[in-house]
């Protein structure tokens, strides 16, 4: 149950719901080059799937 | 990302375009002459005549589109000496008011190939043109198509568990194919303001026309082969009688040719879906084609 | 959809973050209300009702300058409560009644066939609300005109929520000061919130847009629990996503509004999920529905009827048909069965088989709610007969 709870908080913190990691969690994830990173995997998900309400889905491909 | 979309439609149809050398009959337009003609069949059927036929139409483009694929063919082949253009219903009139979110797939030649042409035809808004030109200087922009596609495919394999089998060819899913098919009354609708003494042939048609005869190559424009249920749901219709009749005078003015092969194939077997021919119909209507060019060129005009 | 435009952060959200923290204190309220004000008229003007919707604006204005008469223990504050129902009665629920109680010509006659809704409407009126009743109650204090049409114009929570609490918003408005923090977790949150709503939510639309009585009749019935809980999934992530875009916007303003989910579909009996489940709304109709009609301070019975009460009026406030109303009173009578069941098995400690079987059986009875929250009622009862029966 700790562990889930633990796991809940990184979650959070990774969601931008809470402004600091857990205690006892990775100092990487406070690194200002690992938002970076997180903010990059996000745009490109966000540009892949945003596609999908387009008129798009009825040309040829 | 250039690399990621080499295989894209768009990018093979301009490769296939740029390696052809001594072309001498070129057919452009969108998917429907892009499944009907079949340039060995042309080729064979031109005997003796040597022909050299390239096929460079493309799924899921407009005028301008075609407009862009036919300069880039015109400035690769100085032997092009007749040009084929298949269209269907009003794509000859209708002018295009697109917004820069519209080009993708396809459509988003017009961000690489003489991107001023997409700006001058497509009465963009300051807003979307804007966006334009930020958008065509980002390959990953330019190509979201690519990525769109995949996620795409995916919905459809996710929608697809539990449900009947849908019916797909080269184009998608066949049953698109009805949806853009107009409703009986806006086609009615249509037929009445394109028949209108005012209206004429669309902008970017007329750059067409003007691009071949500059480059003095024969322009020969020709109304796709019809499903029977199109045939019977819209051009029996006395409305679709007179835009044809107009249509035919507004092409012949200009010294172009115009062909009615919308009943050219009746058999329904040989369409894959709404609109497109399959093999045996496109051998069918590229046979009739061929056959046409040739009766006209021993008149004397192509 | 607003927070998938490029207009909207490109036109309002960073400029209007941006001039608020330049802006001298006293002018920031009129920031957020300037900018507001032209987010309210410009997506009117674009989809939300046309130039009449964006005449709305003067609802605002006026709420504004009756606000100001508002009094502890005043009769006005009445008015405040009355004028947001006529609101939503016009304009939310008019041919839905109409439709209800008349037949034949004189349903046709009194159908407001040009019906649009306020962008917003939903959420600002119950602000409107929510401000009267604690005015009339002492619980809160005026402001001044600039911060309350700064808290009822605040665009980021305008279209969708979190619904706002205006003892909780004007010491925050008042000490707003975005700093690095605030902007690395705003931006964080957007963008968690944009991926919510594009890689998850629209991705379950393949599956849910097979929900009408034409598919699921062809479809095979084995998918049928599939499509519910992609739907279960679509809505909460939209949802979710939606107040992440709004939470972190505001964050850009430096100013913290309430979290509106947390975790709810992991939560073990239907009271605790409701709790975590558009935890704003929850609030408002506990403070404003629930308590008002009693509470939990009166006999069973009472009791269980007021949570009855309160769901309908959770399910009416969602949407204009029955297939809503039939949806707030499934989650009323769970909420009761809920508490009877507390109340005869008292309050033993839970282990680790009861949070699963607690968690399991609240997350399929939420589940097939949605049956009702989607469809119409015709088609939700075709759906779970083929589901269940066959």
């Amino acid at each position: 149950m700790a562990t889930i709870i633990f796991l809940k908080h990184v979650l959070d913190y990774l969601g931008g719901v809470v402004d600091s990691p857990p205690a006892g969690a990775p100092r990487i994830l406070s690194h200002p080059a690992f938002t970076g990173i997180l903010w990059g995997v996000l745009a490109i998900a966000i540009m892949m799937f945003s596609g999908q309400t387009s008129r798009f889905i009825y040309i040829d491909f | 990302m250039r690399y990621l979309a080499y295989d894209m439609p768009a990018r093979v149809a301009i490769r296939a375009i740029d390696s052809t050398r001594g072309a001498t009959y070129l057919a452009f337009g969108n998917s429907l002459i892009e499944a009907a003609f079949d340039s060995a069949a042309f080729a064979e059927n031109m005997n003796p005549e040597p022909a050299v036929a390239l096929n460079a139409g493309l799924g899921g483009t407009s005028s301008v589109q075609h407009l862009l694929l036919l300069r880039e063919a015109l400035r690769r082949d100085p032997t092009i000496k007749v040009v084929i253009y298949g269209f269907y219903d009003f794509q000859l009139s209708e002018t295009g008011k697109l917004k820069n979110a519209d080009l993708i797939g396809n459509y988003a030649i017009s961000y690489y190939l003489n991107p001023e042409i997409a700006l001058r035809y497509y009465q963009m808004s300051p807003r979307d043109r804007l966006e334009f030109e930020v958008m065509r200087r980002l390959p990953m922009m330019v190509e979201r198509g690519k990525l769109w596609q995949k996620v795409e495919l995916l919905r459809r394999a996710l929608g697809g568990i539990g449900m009947p089998h849908e019916q797909n060819n080269r184009f998608g899913r066949a049953a698109d194919f009805n949806l853009l098919e107009a409703t009986r009354e806006d086609f009615v609708s249509a037929c009445a303001r394109w028949s209108a003494p005012t209206a004429g042939l669309s902008r970017p048609i007329l750059e067409i026309i003007r691009e071949s005869q500059a480059h003095g190559a024969k322009l020969v424009f020709v109304e796709m082969p019809m499903p029977p249920f199109h045939q019977q749901t819209y051009y029996n219709l006395p409305q679709w009688s007179r835009y044809r009749s107009k249509l035919r005078e507004l092409v012949t003015q200009t010294g172009s040719e115009y062909v009615s092969a919308s009943d050219w194939i009746s058999d329904p077997a040989e369409f894959v879906d709404h609109l497109h021919l399959g093999q045996a119909g496109a051998q069918d209507f590229t046979r009739r084609l061929a056959l046409y060019i040739r009766s006209q060129s021993g008149k004397g005009s192509m | 959809m607003i927070f998938n435009t490029f207009d909207y952060y490109i036109l309002f959200l960073l400029p209007a973050a941006l001039a608020f923290k330049l802006a001298p204190i006293p002018w920031r309220p009129w920031v957020i209300a300037l900018s507001a004000s032209g987010f309210f008229v410009y997506f009117s003007l674009r989809g939300f009702g046309g130039v009449l919707g964006a005449l709305c604006l003067a609802i605002f204005i006026w709420e504004c300058a009756v606000s100001r008469l508002y009094r502890p223990g005043a009769l006005i504050c009445a008015l405040g409560i009355v004028q947001s129902i006529v609101l939503l009665v016009i304009f939310k629920y008019w041919n839905y009644f109409t439709g209800l109680v008349l037949r034949g010509p004189a349903a046709v006659r009194w159908h407001w066939s040009g019906a649009f809704l306020p962008l917003g409407i939903s959420f600002f009126t119950f602000e409107f609300i929510h401000y009267a009743v604690d005015r009339y109650r002492g619980k809160t204090v005026p402001g001044s005109a600039g911060e309350y049409l700064a808290f009822i114009l605040f665009f980021p929570t305008m279209v969708a929520g979190p619904i706002k609490r205006y003892q909780d918003f004007l010491p925050k408005l008042r000490a707003a000061d975005a700093t690095l923090l605030d902007v690395r977790v705003g931006v964080t949150r957007i963008l968690v919130g944009l991926t919510k709503k594009f890689a998850i939510a629209d991705l379950m639309t393949a599956f849910t847009n097979h929900l009408n009585a034409t598919d699921i009749a062809r479809a095979d019935r084995r998918v049928l629990p599939l499509w519910l809980l992609a739907y279960g999934i679509k809505i909460y992530f939209d949802f979710a996503g939606y107040s992440d875009i709004a939470i972190g916007s505001a964050r850009l303003f430096g100013i913290v509004v309430p979290e509106n989910f947390d975790w709810p579909y992991f939560r073990s009996n239907i009271a605790e999920f409701w709790t975590y489940w558009h935890i704003s709304l929850s609030r408002w109709l506990i403070d404003y529905v629930f308590i008002p009609l009693g509470g939990s301070r009166v006999a069973p019975m009472r009791i269980y009827a007021n949570l009855i009460v309160t769901m309908f009026v959770s399910g009416v406030w969602h949407g204009a048909g029955t297939n809503f109303v039939v949806w707030g009173l499934w989650h009323g009578m769970l909420l009761s069965g809920h508490r009877i069941w507390r109340t005869a098995i008292g309050n033993p400690s839970p282990t680790t088989p009861k949070l699963i079987f607690g968690w399991l059986s609240t997350f399929v009875m939420v589940n097939l709610g949605w049956a009702f929250f989607c469809m119409d009622l015709p088609t939700a009862r075709f759906f779970l007969e083929r589901m269940f029966l066959g």
